[in-house]
Formats: C-alpha cells, sequence, structure tokens
C-alpha cells in the first residue's frame, strides 16, 4: 500500500489530493475533497474506489486507472467529456465543475499506485462561459451593424440613382423652357415679354437650385486627400462666371491645400454678394501669406448682413428675407461645408469697402501647400 | 537526417508511432462517441542542429502544445503541438459545440489536454511496450510555443535524434493537422532502435 503519510502536507491544499492503491482502495483523501464530496473520509478511506463510485467500472475509466496504476503515463479526464470520476457538489447541490488528474506513485515500498488529483474548475467554466456569451453578443452587435451599413449603403446608392436622374431631367426641362421663354420674351408684346421674363427668373432659379445641390452632393462624395491647388485659379475661375462685374483681385501665385472645389467657395460668396448687392457692387479678394497659411478675405460694400443674422446664414435654406432677392440659401451651406473640409472655419466681419454700415467681409485661412 | 539512422529505423518508428496513435484513435472514439480518424502521414528523425537550420526561419508560431516529460532508460519529451485556432475547432467538433467562435479558451484548453494526453499515452505506451522498463513521469503541461522553443527548452545535445511525425485528424467533415515530437536525451534513440531490433 503506498505510504499516505507524505500526503498529510496536502491536507490544506486548495486542489483535492487522493490516493489509491494497486487494488483500487482509497488510501488517503486530503479535507478540501472531503469538504466537496458528498462523503466523509471515514465512509471511503479503506474501500475500493469502484465500489464508492460504480461508474468508474466503466471501461472508459477503468482502463485508464489501470493502465496508471501499473506505472503508465499520467491521465487527465477534462469536465467536458466526463462525468466527474469523484461527484463533488457545491452548497446549492449542483455538480461542481472538475478536472481530474492521474498520476503513477510508488511508496517508498515500491508497491504502485495513483494519485488523483482533483482541481475545480467550476467558477473558471462559470467565467468563461460569461465570456463566451458576452463575446457572442458583441460579435451579433457587431454583425447587425455591418448589416445596417450595407443597408445604408444600399439606400444611398438608390437615392443617388433617383437624385441623379431628377437632376439630368429637371436640367433639361429648365433649358427647354429658358429657350422658349427667350424666344416669348423677343415677341415685342410687353404683357407676354414681362410674363416670359419671370419664367425665365424662375427657370433659372430652378438651375442654381439644381446645381447647389450637385455641388453639395461633390462634397459628400470626396473624401479624397487635399492636394496643393492655385488660389489663383480658383479665383479666377469663379470671377469667369461674373463677366462684366466688379471684382478686384491681384495674383498672388500662392498655393494652398484644398481640392478641384475651391472656386465654389469664391463662386457662391462672390454669387452671394452679386445677389444682394445688385449690379453695382463692388467685391474685393485678397490674400495675405501669415506663415503656415493663407488667409483670404472676400468683402464687398453691398448692404451687409445685420450682426445679429450673421451666425445663421451658412445653415442650410438659410436667406435673409428682408434684404431681396430670393433665393434656396443653399450657397453659403456649401461654402461653410468646404472649408470645414480644408480643416478651416469661416468667418463673418464688417466689410473694410463698404461705406459706414455697408458691405461685409468672409474670410478664412487655408494650409500653405 | 543523422547518418547513422537509416530508413529502416524510421520505418520501425513509424510502425511503433502508427500502433500508438491507433490505440489512442481507439480511446478518442469510445469517449467521444463519434468518429475519429487519425493517421501518421509523415516522420522523420532529424538532429536538433539540422532542425535548427531547416525550420527556424519558418518556426515562428505559437503552437497550442500539451507535453508530457519522462525520465528513466528513455529520458525525453513527448509533446503534440496544434495550431490554437485548429486546436479549437478540434475541440468545438469532438465535445459537438456547434455554434461560436473558435477561440481556446480556459474550457477548450482543458478538454485540448486531455485528447493531447491521450495521444501522448498512445505513443508513450506503444514505446513502453518496446522498452519493457519503467519510466518516471511529469504531470502533463499545457503551453502555447513553438517547436524550436519546445526543443531548445528540453536542452539536448547535437547528436541526438529528433522525431518528428505529423499526424492528421479527421472529425465529422473537419480535418486538422497536428505534430507529435518526440524530443530524446542522449542516447535514449539508440536504445530505442536496439531494442526494436531485438524483438
Amino acid at each position: 500500500m503506498p505510504e499516505q503519510e507524505p500526503f498529510r502536507i496536502t491536507e490544506n491544499f486548495p486542489i483535492g489530493i487522493c490516493l489509491i492503491d494497486q487494488n483500487f482502495v482509497v488510501t488517503y483523501r486530503n479535507k478540501i475533497l472531503e469538504k466537496w464530496s458528498a462523503n466523509k473520509n471515514s465512509e471511503i478511506i479503506g474501500r475500493s474506489i469502484l465500489e464508492c463510485y460504480p461508474h468508474l467500472k466503466d471501461r472508459l475509466y477503468l482502463e485508464r486507472i489501470k493502465s496508471v496504476l501499473k506505472g503508465g503515463p499520467p491521465d487527465i479526464f477534462s469536465s467536458q467529456l466526463h462525468e466527474p470520476l469523484i461527484p463533488s457538489y457545491l452548497p446549492n447541490g449542483k455538480k461542481r465543475t472538475q478536472t481530474f488528474t492521474l498520476m503513477p506513485y510508488n511508496g517508498s515500498d515500491r508497491t504502485p499506485g495513483a494519485l488523483i488529483i482533483v482541481e475545480d474548475v467550476t467558477e473558471l467554466r462559470k467565467e468563461v462561459e460569461a465570456y463566451r456569451r458576452m463575446k457572442d453578443q458583441a460579435i451579433t452587435a457587431l454583425n447587425d451593424r455591418i448589416e445596417a451599413e450595407k443597408e445604408v449603403l444600399r439606400a444611398n446608392e438608390e437615392a443617388n440613382l433617383y437624385l441623379d436622374i431628377l437632376l439630368h431631367d429637371i436640367n433639361n426641362l429648365n433649358s427647354i423652357i429658358l429657350g422658349y421663354s427667350g424666344l416669348l420674351e423677343e415677341s415685342g408684346e410687353k404683357l407676354t415679354a414681362d410674363f416670359a421674363n419671370r419664367i425665365s427668373l424662375a427657370a433659372k432659379r430652378s438651375a442654381g437650385i439644381v446645381e447647389s445641390v450637385s455641388g453639395i452632393r461633390k462634397i459628400r462624395e470626396n473624401n479624397s486627400e487635399l492636394i496643393p491647388v492655385s488660389l489663383d485659379k480658383a479665383v479666377h475661375d469663379a470671377i469667369a462666371h461674373f463677366k462684366g462685374s466688379s471684382i478686384e483681385f491681384s495674383d498672388t501665385g500662392y498655393k494652398v491645400m484644398a481640392d478641384e472645389l475651391l472656386s465654389d467657395v469664391f463662386l457662391n460668396i462672390i454669387g452671394n454678394s452679386l445677389k444682394y448687392g445688385g449690379e453695382g457692387v463692388e467685391i474685393k479678394v485678397t490674400a495675405k501669406d501669415s506663415g503656415s497659411h493663407i488667409e483670404i478675405r472676400i468683402e464687398d460694400d453691398g448692404p451687409g448682413i445685420p450682426e445679429e443674422k450673421r451666425d445663421e446664414i451658412f445653415d442650410r435654406f438659410s436667406r435673409i428675407k428682408s434684404t431681396g432677392p430670393e433665393g434656396k440659401g443653399l450657397g453659403l451651406y456649401i461654402v461653410k461645408s468646404l472649408i470645414e473640409r480644408y480643416v478651416s472655419e469661416i468667418q463673418v466681419t464688417d466689410s473694410e469697402i463698404g461705406e459706414k454700415d455697408r458691405g461685409i467681409a468672409f474670410s478664412f485661412v487655408l494650409l500653405k501647400a | 537526417m543523422p547518418e547513422k539512422y537509416s530508413e529502416t529505423d524510421i520505418d520501425a518508428v513509424r510502425e511503433i508511432l502508427n500502433i500508438g496513435i491507433g490505440r489512442a484513435a481507439g480511446m478518442l472514439n469510445r469517449i467521444t462517441r463519434s468518429h475519429i480518424t487519425l493517421t501518421v502521414p509523415d516522420v522523420e528523425i532529424i538532429s536538433p542542429k539540422e532542425f535548427t537550420e531547416r525550420k527556424k526561419s519558418q518556426d515562428k508560431e505559437s503552437l497550442a502544445t500539451v507535453r508530457l516529460e519522462f525520465k528513466g532508460e528513455f529520458s525525453g519529451t513527448t509533446a503534440v503541438l496544434f495550431p490554437p485556432e485548429s486546436a479549437a475547432n478540434l475541440v468545438m467538433a469532438i465535445t459537438g459545440e456547434e455554434t461560436g467562435t473558435p477561440e481556446l479558451d480556459s474550457i477548450r484548453i482543458e478538454t485540448l489536454k486531455e485528447v493531447g494526453n491521450i495521444i501522448i499515452n498512445g505513443v508513450m505506451g506503444s514505446v513502453g511496450n518496446i522498452i519493457k522498463s519503467p519510466l518516471k513521469y511529469e504531470i502533463p503541461a499545457y503551453n502555447e510555443e513553438s517547436i524550436t522553443n519546445l526543443i531548445t527548452d528540453s536542452g539536448i545535445l547535437e547528436e541526438d535524434g529528433i522525431i518528428l511525425a505529423m499526424t492528421k485528424f479527421s472529425v465529422a467533415d473537419l480535418d486538422v493537422q497536428g505534430t507529435i515530437v518526440m524530443v530524446l536525451e542522449t542516447g535514449s534513440m539508440d536504445i530505442l532502435l536496439e531494442k526494436i531490433n531485438s524483438i
């Protein structure tokens, strides 16, 4: 019989220790194992483990226990594949989850036996199961999100398709309306020409809206990196739309970090000045090198914008109702969106070229290329 | 292969491994009540030096490793190594887990330790029948390490042989490839071959 005395040291170990001899007789069990199992040590020690736990007579267990008792390699009985070798219970009566390792053991008298090491993995298992549930939930949530994003993408593509069709068809119709209203304006009849002129103005506004919507869409779709752009070219491209207007600008030779939409900033601000200031309004565009940035200022001598209204003018569909012409209020919204894209912000201040309270100035900085 | 080991030697080792693996497969089938086939398609005996030259560059991966050290007339370490995801898939197939991601968590590691140990025991049982002298075993251990690490850790000398064997598991529709490595201390390979030849 293997000596049990050396095992007394394991009495208070937090792992279960059980010793059996070559005849399967239990010769030692430590305290924790007695506490875990439903039996007192006095009921088990001295009896065959196969009698105490008859399920061990099953070939699945018996062959492997015998192999260890014969001095064969250690064996492991994991909790996922087996009923526990020695059933143990939690205070609430539920079975503990345990792993059993069988090691061959010879006492000092060389008689073979086996050492059964019992590790309690009940809490570990609970934690792993909770972690698995949490992980599975996270994966499900992530998959749901990916699906939702795909759906948004699909919806966007559909909306873009409708927008394409609308913009294209409205533009075509606007051209037809402008063509015929132009003919009617030249009809020689005052009333007809007057009505035709109103039709032409409405069609031009409609074309303006189409252009603004296309501009906003371009900004939203354009996620490319900022590139070096000629400031002079952007300003000149914008000025070219307003032939006959008084716009002062001197070439600077500056290059700034922006993109091909930069001229739309000038186009909309200048267009806004002309819309509210009328044909005689004077506009001045200046640029100044401030080291890492270029400071740009566009000002006019038009009617100006009351200070309390200056914060709202960049909102979508905002326009200064009391100051005359109608518009859809998309132009300055486009300007703000573009300036934000260029990692900057736009300021509205008093103009230096307008008399007294007249005029308005838009200023912003762009990173030097 | 070190020159002193002939094709006949390798064939004999392959045979011993096949017997052991066959026994392990039988045990796994009984435990899991599923049809698991285990084969050893490839066996080689190489020296640690040769191994280092040949494998080091491609042996960076940490593998799920169950290892058993033994001492006696025949001494060394036997280990079974799997890529972690394959190991998790193998455990999931064996235990019949149907859902979840193949991550090697503590519960699956516990099961893998038993599966790996059964394979090791199959091999060691087969070797033990040849050696016929008692061996002293350490407690089976689980680690995540590369084959190079395992060999370096065993600290064996240059002239000794390492038995490298590929194992192939098939469970249901799953095929998992693992490696059985037996790193032997000085003289152990000679003893094994001597005993084989004396049969």
